[in-house]
């Protein structure tokens, strides 16, 4: 065992048990403190990719601006701390059923697939000067656009939110 | 040794977790919990192959145009949800069917 293997299935469990209290915490803010525990565990896999700056800005953008902002949603909603925030009966069954199924058939596919790479790369990653050039260079329309659409949200928010006079 | 394998199942656990939170769960934050869920397993997956497939950049630079659709999704959904919650005074979506006919 490798240090690597171990990060990995300390990452991995991280992410995985904590996503699955996601699902099924019975109170939404603890739902949603467990979801920093899965932005942290996909943020230690990204670094064990060697994706550093992406680890960064998954720590940044995902735990640093989504949960807060999910977590005021949380707050500003009222007595969500007694709100029923499950479905019941049938529509939970069905769930569990689809859930399993879907699970089942990603499983299956994995496993009868022959994977044509095998074995961890040992370059380093892009790094942020080798993204910061495939955004100036390759992928110049898609980020162009997405700035245009962040703009979009932006106005889209604010907008939605506004106090009618 | 920690192969594609690995990475690939991780994120499909991930993504399954998602999207069974979408489905069980009433309520319209949680929901978007599990949208946020489904967006990092796919994210994961771009990483994992595109490092494994030979280059880094491709798979990090789509991850973050993830990470950034997540961003603006976030910000627009919960400004609907907390004006829905003004107006029903709940944030179940069984709850919101003012457009049905």
């Amino acid at each position: 065992m490798t240090w690597e293997t171990v990060i990995f299935y300390a990452a991995a469990l991280i992410t995985v048990v904590s996503a699955v209290v996601v699902a099924f915490s019975r109170k939404l803010m603890s739902a949603g403190f467990a979801l920093l525990a899965t932005f942290g565990g996909v943020a230690m896999l990204y670094g064990l990719l060697g994706a550093s700056f992406l680890a960064a800005t998954q720590v940044l953008l995902y735990i640093g601006g989504i949960l807060v902002l999910l977590i005021f949603a949380i707050v500003l909603t009222k007595d969500m701390d007694r709100a029923r925030i499950s479905m019941t009966g049938v529509q939970k069954i069905l769930g569990a059923v689809i859930a399993i199924v879907l699970a089942a058939t990603l499983w299956i596919s994995f496993s009868g697939t022959e994977w044509l790479v095998e074995g961890a790369p040992d370059w380093p990653g892009a790094g942020p000067k080798g993204i910061g050039n495939l955004f100036m260079t390759d992928y110049i329309l898609p980020f162009e656009a997405i700035s245009v659409l962040l703009l979009i949200a932006l106005l889209g928010a604010a907008y939605m939110v506004r106090r009618k006079s | 040794m920690i192969g594609i394998i690995h990475y690939t199942i991780v994120s499909g656990l991930l993504f399954v977790i998602g999207l069974t939170t979408v489905m069980v769960r009433k309520n319209a934050i949680a929901i978007l919990m599990g949208v946020e869920l489904i967006l990092n397993a796919s994210a994961l997956n771009f990483v994992a192959f595109s490092r494994f497939g030979g280059s880094g950049g491709p798979g990090e630079v789509t991850a973050l145009f993830v990470v950034v659709l997540a961003v603006a999704e976030a910000a627009v959904a919960l400004a609907i949800v907390l004006n829905y919650y003004k107006v029903l005074g709940s944030a179940n979506v069984d709850e919101a069917d003012l457009m049905k006919g």
